[in-house]
């Protein structure tokens, strides 16, 4: 147990014999070649993405619940009237443009360079035992290339067309001829989220390569491949997805930027109508091209969101349930069958195009076959709590959240996969809330407990329990708060991406959700019926009061560092994997001793061991030997 | 700190770092070129007879394509000797071949530059009734010419579209009423109209919020927020000023006014709108062979002559057909072979002597001629009927065309069709990587020597996956030369 | 591996016989394409010249993978990455291609 006491002091006082003792402020902050110092660049500026995707989300939600009012503090500030209608109303325009805009940053600015480009960066090579990244100055190009893709979509909210407005998915003929009216077309929000993409796929792609390379060839000694952490194994998968997905939507944005800007016919049609006009094209193209490659990237995208996940969840639940991971091997097996699948799904999400039907049902049988890896993966973490004495610490009350929520999101997509099902709810906020708990109360919880966990790793210091329970719970109910009415309003037809919340549909908005003479009804709603345009109300005022209990997390983070319970070791939650073998924080070059690997990853309460933990790097009795020397 | 792996191979893997690195990347790059070529095959497969432009599989320049295989697969060889020299320690040999790598990836960026700016000059028009004519356009009058003096602009737009196609050399100075009559000049209009759009957006903004405050408050508001608020301003023209507009552009225009789509408007005088064009070709293939001699170009050519010895030509090649497929076969045509494939006209015309001694001279001609080879003996000579003809500058017919009659016009660059387009994009993406490698190798080539005598296997190493990258791109070139030159 | 004299001889031998046979392979596509009495299937393009023409770029760019970018000896790993990635791609064109023959109104 060399490892046990800190050596926090140590290294900040440069008594080690790395390089680079006083590297200047721009190089060890801005552009620092060091993994660690990269993942916490995306960490943090993938965040404030979020934080920002989330405040777009709250006023397109105040445009649902409350379509007929102005929108408060915005219709105050002078120079956002553009945007308003003459009311201070939230224009349709408006709620198109933050909704593409909330898609694409949620997706590809925060929960991705969160996950794979803040935890991948950061945690993987320690969990490998290598001093960094294999390719550190490529690592570095990866993060300014993410700030740049960035800085371009933020941008293009102050042009005079606005940022994109046809949803993330960016769909052609309307993708390619959106804001053809404006003089530059280069200038106009559509162009630049493209460019912007453009951007931010490169930035995947170099962050893949480097990831997979770290895993491939720089394991410490003895660590085999089956040693692996499973979040290493589910990185390892999350970077051939991002690999091998995102060229395609790379083509797909080349060539609607060659629609928009070279005036190509790739996705119109011929004799294609723009407003109704006979547009000045050679046509030919097919709008269902754009859909297929996007979709090829956009369904293991699905998983690029989602595996980060399972890898941080399995990494805390054997550390507080005291017990190995159930079921580790099929786990691994059962992520590179997921992996694999996922890239033959993907025309679920063009049943309604008119795709015929042998088409249809091959693409829905490989959605339901893929259903059963992602159904292991799960159980297998449901499983492992089984008869664990389990520590209820914050990582851990998120971690444990995670499982039904995950669960709730991928059981709602089942039916989905099935064809003449989606025909009913494609479209709808069915497929929101399936989507969405999957990534908010699914992804989120997952990423928030990974911050909590790992902490500790970079601060010394341990994030406050008090103010995580009051993250904690708050959240978890309001979450379910806004996605759990988008079922119900689904499965009755209301429609996404209506920016007054479908007040306009007349058969819809008069459904009644419960009688008058329903007890709630009666209770809540002065024996009035509650109708199903009441549940916007329900969902939206949640959304507000969620954003408000993220700020004793907010609190928690920045106070922590200076005020936070110090640890007091290297190795606070007694975990076994290698990570927590380094110095607190990591130096330049991570270890002190090179880390020699001797057992499997979650070697928790080993009958016979001294402590109910045995670390990776901790050396057994005898025998280990010949065994480090034929797995090096 | 020294990363592991990065010039020794590590044991159980058996690779370095970049070496794996290189072909991850590559992984990658064959899905990236993997998409294209699944959007090619897509696009081509999904042309619908009859509705979509037929895909043109006569129209490359080939020699131009098998030029350049030959010397990228020649550069591919150079780079293993490259990697070879240095294996050997011989770093002067390697700066030779490397140097033979490079200059052979230039000889292919020219070679490409001419073939792209050869597409670039020549134009193609539809007409309404689908027939087509290729050749080129004369005088710019793919533009519509407007003779403008004043414009109206809705500034909240804050787009300037005029300002894109008024007349090279023209200058116009541009003067705006002021509320106490006086014309004032505005300068540099993009600049005044951006000053405007902010301008006005304030005060549309300042008395919406009068208006719904008041309204929250429930009293009237202050009668100044409900003035109604002037988006268009009317700017005057000192001098008249030449417009030469695309019409794709605008959204409407008559003798007097001419719209554009960002809302300008634009009055003064249309000083015409007829394309005049010079026919290289006629293709009818959209045309049902039966009605090909209604067909709307023989109105616009007006001469018989050439009409008669198209029709020659076709009925030549359908006789080669029913040949082939009657007679050695026994099966009747097939329909999408009955149909003529495009026919060069030239020399058909009746005063095509002269035009042609003309043209010779020119040279752009005798390549059209060259490409269309395959349909060089199906030139005849010309009834001697037909009035007077205008020649363009390659020896050829002018016609002139209504703006009325013509269904879309384009150079032969990417929004010519989905082949142009998918052409340009992959030649142009593989072009972009021709780039990229000449970088990479330029690099080692002169800045590699200290690393060279530092570590020569890590040198070697690099080499390794420059070539590497470098015999990627050849092979897709090896893909792409058939696929878009051959059929 | 390429560390001794007499190797890197036989090597070039190698290379340069590589290069002149995509040299020649490169000239026959282009005579098969543009000659007639060498038309394979029926006049102007056919499926018959397609499959002529990337067999033979097909085996090309299979002579420049083997020998010039030296897969015909290389580690398992790469190899297994490539497989990946040959099927996603494939998996692509077809399953692109198989939709595109399935529209709605086809038969099933
Ligand atoms: C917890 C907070 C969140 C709330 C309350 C929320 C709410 C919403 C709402 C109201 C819409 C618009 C529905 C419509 O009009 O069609 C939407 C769309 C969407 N959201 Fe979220 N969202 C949240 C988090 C996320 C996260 C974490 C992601 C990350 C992947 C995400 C991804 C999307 C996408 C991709 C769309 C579709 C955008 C489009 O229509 O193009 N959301 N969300
Ligand atoms: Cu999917």
């Amino acid at each position: 147990m060399s490892a046990s006491t800190t050596t926090h002091d140590k290294s900040e006082t440069g008594g080690d014999h790395h390089d680079h003792h006083n590297p200047p402020f721009w190089k060890k902050y801005l552009f620092s070649t060091d993994h660690k110092m990269i993942g916490l660049q995306y960490g943090f500026t993938a965040l404030l993405f979020l934080a920002f995707g989330f405040f777009l989300m709250m006023v397109m939600r105040w445009s649902i619940a409350y379509p007929e009012r102005p929108i408060p503090l915005l219709s105050e500030l002078p120079w956002f009237q553009i945007w308003l209608d003459d009311e201070g109303k939230v224009t349709g325009e408006l709620y198109n443009m933050f909704g593409a805009m909330h898609g694409t940053i949620m997706v590809f600015l925060g929960i991705v360079p969160l996950a794979f480009g803040a935890f991948g960066n950061y945690v993987t090579p320690l969990q490998v035992g290598a001093p960094d990244m294999a390719f550190p100055r490529l690592n570095m190009a990866s993060y300014w290339c993410y700030f740049v893709g960035g800085v371009l979509m933020l941008i293009s909210f102050f042009l005079p067309s606005g940022a994109a407005k046809v949803g993330w998915t960016s769909y052609s003929p309307l993708a390619s001829m959106t804001d053809s009216n404006y003089s530059n077309i280069f200038w106009t929000g559509q162009t630049q989220w493209l460019l912007g993409m453009v951007f931010l796929i490169t930035s995947s792609l170099l962050g893949a390569v480097n990831v997979l390379v770290t895993i491939i060839n720089l394991r410490a000694p003895g660590l085999t491949w089956m040693r692996l952490p499973f979040f290493v194994w589910a990185m390892l998968v999350t970077g051939f997805l991002l690999l091998l997905a995102f060229p395609p939507l790379e083509v797909a944005a080349i060539m609607q930027l060659m629609d928009r800007v070279a005036g190509t016919s790739f996705y119109l049609p011929t004799d294609v109508l723009n407003n109704g006009v006979l547009m000045d094209a050679a046509g030919g193209g097919n709008p269902l091209l754009y859909q297929h490659l996007f979709w090829f990237l956009a369904h293991p995208e699905v998983y690029v969101l989602i595996l980060p996940a399972f890898a941080i969840v399995s990494e805390i639940i054997p550390n507080n349930t005291r017990k190995p991971l159930f079921g580790y091997k099929t786990m691994v097996y059962s992520v590179m069958v997921l992996g694999f699948l996922s890239f033959i799904v993907w025309a679920h999400h063009m049943y309604m195009t008119g795709v015929g039907a042998s088409v249809s049902t091959f693409f829905q049988t490989t959605t339901v076959l893929i259903s059963v890896p992602s159904v292991i993966l799960l159980t297998s973490m449901l499983i492992s709590l089984w008869g664990g004495s389990i520590r209820f610490t914050v990582p851990m009350l998120f971690a444990t959240a995670f499982i039904p929520m995950f669960g709730i999101g991928g059981l709602t997509g089942l039916p989905l996969a099935f064809n003449l099902i989606d025909l009913h709810l494609h479209d709808t906020y069915y497929v929101i809330g399936h989507f969405h708990y999957v990534v908010a109360p699914g992804t989120i919880f997952a990423l928030f407990a990974g911050i909590y966990y790992w902490y500790p790793k970079q601060t010394g210091r341990m994030m406050n329990t008090f103010l995580g329970h009051l993250h904690f719970w708050p959240s978890l109910i309001l979450m379910n708060g806004i996605f759990l009415p988008m079922f119900i309003q689904g499965m009755a037809g209301f429609h996404r991406r209506a920016f007054d919340g479908g007040k306009a549909y007349e058969q819809i908005s008069s459904q009644v959700f419960l009688d008058g003479d329903s007890l709630v009804a009666k209770i809540f709603h002065g024996g009035e019926a509650i109708q199903m345009l009441d549940l916007n109300i329900i969902m939206s005022t949640s959304a507000w009061l969620l954003a408000i209990s993220q700020i004793p997390f907010i609190i928690n983070f920045f106070f922590s560092i200076r005020f936070g319970k110090k640890v007091d070791s290297d190795n606070p939650w007694d975990a076994t994997t290698l990570e927590w073998a380094t110095p607190t924080p990591p130096p330049h070059g991570n270890f002190a001793v090179e880390p020699v690997v001797y057992r499997g990853p979650y070697e928790y309460s080993v009958p016979g061991a001294e402590s109910d933990f045995s670390p990776q790097n901790e050396p057994d009795a005898a025998g280990d030997t010949a065994e480090k020397e034929e797995t090096v | 700190m020294e990363i592991p792996y990065e010039v020794k191979a590590r044991r159980d893997t058996g690779l370095w770092n970049a070496k794996i690195g290189i072909w991850l990347f590559l992984a990658s790059e064959v899905m990236l070129f993997g998409g294209l070529f699944s959007s090619y095959i897509f696009l081509r497969l999904g042309v619908e007879p009859g509705v979509d432009n037929p895909w043109p599989t006569d129209v490359q320049l080939v020699r131009y394509g098998f030029v350049n295989t030959l010397v990228l697969i020649l550069s591919s060889v150079f780079v293993v000797f490259a990697w070879l020299a240095i294996k050997e320690g011989n770093w002067k040999k390697f700066q030779a071949w490397m140097a033979a790598v490079i200059a052979c990836a230039l000889l292919f960026l020219v070679l490409k530059g001419i073939e792209y700016n050869y597409k670039l000059s020549h134009h193609g028009m539809r007409l309404i009734d689908n027939s087509v004519v290729e050749g080129v356009v004369l005088d710019k009058t793919d533009r519509i010419r407007f003779e403008a003096n004043t414009v109206t602009l809705d500034v909240t737009t804050g787009s300037t579209e005029f300002l894109n196609w008024i007349k090279k050399g023209e200058n116009p100075e541009f003067q705006l009423k002021g509320e106490d009559g006086q014309l004032k000049n505005v300068g540099n209009v993009a600049s005044w109209a951006k000053k405007m759009r902010r301008k006005t957006n304030r005060i549309i903004a300042a008395s919406r919020s009068v208006r719904w405050k008041a309204k929250r408050k429930g009293h009237e508001p202050d009668p100044e927020a409900l003035k109604p608020i002037t988006r268009n301003y009317t700017l005057v023209s000192v001098e008249p000023f030449l417009v030469y507009a695309d019409d794709a552009r605008l959204s409407a225009y008559d003798d007097k006014v001419m719209n554009f789509v960002d809302g300008t408007k634009v009055t003064g005088k249309l000083l015409g709108d007829s394309i005049k064009f010079e026919v290289h070709e006629v293709d009818l293939q959209m045309i049902p062979t039966a009605k090909q001699d209604q067909a709307l170009v023989w109105k616009l050519i007006n001469d018989d002559a050439v009409k008669s010895g198209w029709n020659h030509a076709r009925d030549e090649e359908i006789k080669k057909m029913e040949k082939y497929y009657l007679e050695d076969r026994g099966e009747s045509v097939p329909d999408r072979q009955m149909s003529s494939r495009r026919v060069n006209v030239h020399g058909f015309h009746e005063s095509g002597s002269d035009g042609h001694e003309s043209a010779k001279s020119e040279g752009g001609h005798d390549k059209a001629k060259e490409v269309h080879g395959e349909h060089a003996d199906a030139k005849q000579k010309g009834h001697d009927v037909g009035a007077e003809v205008e020649l363009g500058s390659h020896g050829e017919i002018v016609i002139e065309v209504p703006r009325k009659q013509k269904k879309f016009l384009s150079n032969h660059g990417p929004a010519y069709g989905t082949y142009y387009a998918i052409y340009f994009t992959m030649t142009g993406l593989h072009g972009l990587h021709v780039i990229g490698g000449i970088v990479v190798l330029g690099y080692f080539l002169f800045f590699g020597k200290a690393l060279f005598l530092k570590d020569p296997e890590h040198m070697a190493n690099r080499v390794e996956v420059g070539g590497l990258f470098w015999h990627f791109v050849d092979l897709v070139w090896i893909f792409l030369f058939p696929v878009m030159y051959l059929f | 591996m390429v560390d001794s004299a007499e190797e890197i001889e036989k090597h070039k031998k190698a290379y340069w016989a590589v290069g002149i046979a995509l040299l020649v392979f490169t000239g026959i596509t282009v005579a098969v394409a543009s000659f007639n009495f060498l038309d394979f299937g029926e006049p102007g393009v056919s499926a018959m010249d397609v499959a002529v023409g990337l067999a033979i770029a097909t085996f090309k760019s299979t002579l420049v993978a083997l020998i010039f970018m030296h897969l015909n000896h290389e580690k398992g790993l790469i190899y297994k990455i490539l497989l990946f990635t040959c099927y996603f791609a494939f998996g692509m064109v077809i399953l692109m291609v198989y939709s595109l023959w399935n529209p709605i109104h086809a038969a099933f």
